[in-house]
């Protein structure tokens, strides 16, 4: 009886929608081990989400990197089911504003689309990622923290902006998310920080009371 | 399945119901006293009575709650608060001329024992001593009895005899006795309360969190029961499978014991309701430093909503042979549960997919029922989707859900049920789920009213194949300007349990899907045909109303479908329509947008023959410039006229003259008129 369903997520799903936006440093400074370590967190991530069914079908992903080949969409939102995990690569400069830039002009299409097509969905999640200095345009990055903190003052953007390394420039950080104190990652357990999304992924997409979701408590990813 | 009454229970109900009863200071704060006040709440709830503490003994109370002694004001801080949560089975007596809390014990025992029989709870041998000494005074003329009572290291009760030697050995309890169940009430079990607890709740002192492999006790039934697996970990606490059979037990997090939390539990526990697939308290649970940490319940089957009906795949994988008379038994089976607690004074308060499980059609399961407003006691959590648009963002541990927010919740979880998954105010160009919902501007259509903001996919057929009934209830829910929309007039739990029974019955004898068979699938592939007339698009071979079809085509087919070609102006796209082509007409040169912007006029000019002015169109002036000429000076009548003499002259002149002449004649319909002077113009 069910056969008959569409085949478009977007509208046969009626999960409420997490969108989240994955922008990454993938800066020549995050050669070696922090690459690999990153990627292997984006793996439990994916994996995490796609282990709890509900999640699965609430979390929408796309991912923006900064560095090997500037600015750029590494790849569009999409349900995870569609999604391989990604395997990024580290070489180039850190244009952290292009980079933001690109990411916020994609949660809002999103969230366009979600209402072109009647889907319910949570404010977005960008979860911000750098190791150091950005350096690319100086006006882009202005824009885009502007921007960005703005709609973090509306309430209608959670940021997760996130230190990597002691050169990781956490006075940008904090002036793209002036209401999130930006968290330096200890030694590099993206491993630790990728369960806990995934968790609040979970949680959130199982719409616990109010406005405010009660993520997990942070363990002990951060240095704080 | 009512529990089974205990020993304990036995005694406590007794002494309650044909005494009365007198708490002394000791007894209330005794390290134990937390588990007797389940015995004994649960016993006076079920009696409907109360016990005695007098006056001097909640002035003691205060006295040691601020005492600086940590443990003793904390004993006092627990009793006081939980005469004040219990107002209602507690009566404070007292007066001016009581001195000291032992002396008025010894004085209204002496005045009334004459009238009742007199029951004291003391931890005081010598209390006991002189109080019982009053029988023996008494005993030859009256055949009223005093006892009294202490709290043992068991939380139930144990004979002060007022003996010393024999008070430490004294113990009472102990093997499980089976008496027969808890009569079942002819009047609900709870009341309605209308206003909340005015009581603060509070965190209770840290105390051991059992773990698995621990051995607990249950308060009730007085057993060991040990927690043998872990089933899963929450917010709130954690589950284990028990060494009761069919019975698992919830462990709160330590900064989830709250006062209020376990007042409602003792409330629950204690009044004896039970109904299958309500996974209701059954019993309290105690760590071994005899603090209640949480609670049996029976063990949930099936999966839960949000994990199977509510995410179609899911659906598809773990129900794959349901259609849509299963959906319609869950509500019925969903409705039967909740009917039956509102019908108890019961509110359920956080309404949601998380909370019910599924087995079969007519298996369900409620969890979580901990959390249910029970009187006084609100329904601290809740979800957006199921919250009425009167309390959205209200915080829920402030203020009693009334049954009407309840059955905007219910009307939600009716709507998810059939949509499966599909919110009421998802809908094109909405907005976030909260602002959605206060808007209340409901999307499905009804009848001719619709605001056109239907989602795209499935849903509009699911809704479409609906009964009128149902899609009547959910509208005037749901919409803002609907004749149920406001919370005292929302449909009842009662009233939507008729609807669905009516729904299930049409679909179970077959009559409903026989007008149209694809109302009974889950999801539709198109609208309703309720005439019933059903027949196929010839290119399509879609199913539609005969009636709306043309020739055997579908609208759809005829006019947004045909060949695709391109206009001859803007070069843009445009349809040569199926409808056009078995009509047999030609397919159009230019797209309707130039058609319509050849048509506009574009100039004005005044005729020098007659002096009237008269003007040009996009269409002529985009004519003119094409054939390289100028655009005519003359209006079309004068035009016409001119072009009248000319022609007869030419009629003459024309095998002698082939003299060039400018044309200037162009008229409404250039295309015609241009027909009937081909061949007689010349151009300059």
């Amino acid at each position: 009886m069910l056969n008959d369903f569409g085949n478009d997520d977007l509208i046969d799903n009626p999960t409420t929608r997490v969108p989240v936006c994955l922008c990454l440093d993938t800066s020549g400074s995050m050669l070696g081990q922090p690459i690999d370590e990153l990627n292997r967190g984006l793996k439990q991530f994916f994996q995490e989400v796609a282990a709890d069914e509900v999640a699965q079908s609430a979390a929408d992903i796309c991912i923006v990197t900064f560095g090997d080949k500037g600015a750029r969409l590494f790849q569009d939102f999409s349900s995870l089911e569609a999604t391989a995990c990604p395997q990024l690569t580290a070489s180039g400069g850190t244009p952290m504003g292009e980079a933001l830039t690109i990411a916020l002009d994609k949660l809002e299409q999103r969230k366009q689309k979600y209402k072109d097509s009647g889907v319910d969905y949570w404010q977005p999640w960008l979860v911000l990622m750098t190791d150091g200095q950005p350096n690319g345009d100086k006006l882009a990055l202005e824009a885009a923290c502007l921007k960005a903190s703005s709609l973090q003052a509306e309430k209608k953007l959670n940021i997760f902006p996130i230190g990597i390394g002691k050169d990781a420039d956490m006075t940008v950080l904090s002036r793209v998310s002036p209401y999130r104190t930006p968290l330096k990652l200890a030694g590099l357990k993206f491993v630790e920080f990728f369960q806990w999304l995934s968790r609040s992924v979970s949680r959130t997409s199982q719409s616990i009371p109010g406005e405010k979701v009660e993520l997990p408590p942070n363990g002990d990813w951060t240095t704080l | 399945m009512a529990t089974p009454q205990s020993r304990d229970t036995k005694l406590i109900n007794e002494l309650v119901t044909k005494s009365k009863v007198f708490m002394d200071t000791c007894s209330l704060m005794h390290e134990h006293y937390m588990e007797f006040e389940t015995l004994l709440f649960s016993a006076l709830r079920s009696a409907g009575t109360y016990v005695i503490v007098p006056k001097k003994v909640i002035e003691e109370l205060e006295k040691h709650a601020h005492s600086g002694n940590e443990k003793t004001a904390g004993a006092a801080q627990y009793a006081l608060r939980s005469i004040s949560l219990n107002k209602k089975w507690i009566s404070i007596k007292g007066e001016p001329s009581d001195n000291f809390a032992d002396n008025v014990f010894q004085t209204q025992f002496s005045k009334f024992r004459l009238q009742y029989n007199l029951t004291l709870i003391t931890q005081d041998i010598k209390l006991a001593h002189d109080i019982l000494g009053l029988n023996a005074i008494t005993s030859q003329r009256s055949s009223y009895r005093i006892k009294v009572y202490r709290i043992t290291s068991h939380g139930t009760l144990g004979i002060n005899d007022g003996n010393i030697d024999r008070f430490n050995n004294a113990r009472t309890g102990g093997k499980k006795q089976d008496v027969e169940p808890v009569k079942s009430h002819g009047r609900p079990f709870f009341s309605l309360a209308s206003r909340m607890t005015s009581e603060p709740d509070s965190i209770l002192p840290p105390t051991v969190i059992p773990q698995v492999g621990d051995l607990v006790r249950a308060g009730v039934s007085r057993t060991n029961v040990r927690l043998t697996k872990q089933l899963g970990a929450g917010g709130e606490g954690m589950v284990f499978e028990t060494s009761v059979s069919g019975q698992v037990c919830k462990i709160y997090n330590a900064r989830k014991r709250s006062f209020h939390r376990l007042e409602k539990l003792k409330r629950m526990v204690g009044c004896g309701f039970s109904c299958s697939g309500i996974c209701w308290p059954t019993d309290v649970i105690f760590n071994n430093e005899g603090h209640i940490v949480g609670y049996l319940m029976p063990k949930a089957k099936g999966f839960e909503l949000q994990r199977s009906v509510f995410i179609p795949k899911l659906l598809q994988t773990k129900f794959p042979d349901w259609d849509r008379t299963s959906l319609v038994r869950l509500a019925v089976t969903i409705l039967e549960k909740i009917s039956y607690l509102h019908s108890n004074n019961i509110i359920m308060g956080d309404i949601n997919p998380l909370n019910i499980l599924v087995a079969s059609p007519t298996e369900v399961y409620f969890v979580d029922t901990d959390s249910f407003q029970i009187e006084e006691f609100p329904c601290a959590v809740g979800t957006i989707n199921f919250t009425a648009p009167e309390i959205q963002q209200r915080n829920f541990q402030t203020f009693l859900r009334t049954l009407g927010n309840e059955y905007f919740a219910v009307a939600t979880l009716l709507f998810m049920t059939m949509l499966p998954g599909k919110p009421p105010y998802s809908q094109l160009g909405g907005e976030d789920p909260v602002s959605n919902i206060k808007r209340m501007d409901f999307s499905y259509p009804l009848g001719d009213k619709t605001n056109s903001r239907t989602p795209d996919g499935a849903w509009r057929f699911c809704w479409s194949h609906l009964p009128y009934k149902i899609k009547d209830a959910f509208y005037q829910t749901f919409r803002y300007d609907g004749s149920h929309a406001s919370e005292k007039d929302r449909i009842s739990t009662e009233e939507w349990l008729a609807l669905f029974k009516e729904y299930l019955s049409l679909l179970e004898s077959g009559r409903y899907q026989s007008r149209d068979p694809e109302s009974i699938k889950i999801f539709p592939r198109r609208f309703k045909i309720p005439s019933g007339n059903i027949a196929r698009c010839r290119l399509c071979g879609q199913e539609f109303d005969a009636d709306t079809l043309e020739k055997g085509y579908c609208k759809s087919c005829l006019y947004s479908k045909g060949e695709e070609m391109v206009c001859s102006r803007c070069h843009k796209p445009m349809l040569y329509t199926n409808k056009h082509k078995l009509e047999g007409r030609a397919p159009d040169s230019v797209c309707k947008e130039c058609f319509e912007e050849l048509a506009k006029v574009c100039m004005t000019f005044t005729c020098p023959d007659c002096g009237k002015s008269f003007s040009i169109t996009q269409r002529e002036k985009e004519y003119f410039e094409k054939k390289g000429l100028q655009l005519p000076k003359r209006c079309p009548s004068c035009r016409k006229k001119k072009a009248e003499s000319r022609s007869q002259s030419e009629t003459h002149s024309l095998k002698r003259s082939t003299t060039a002449r400018k044309q200037d004649l162009v008229g409404e319909d250039i295309r015609s008129l241009f027909d009937t002077i081909r061949g007689f113009l010349n151009f300059k």
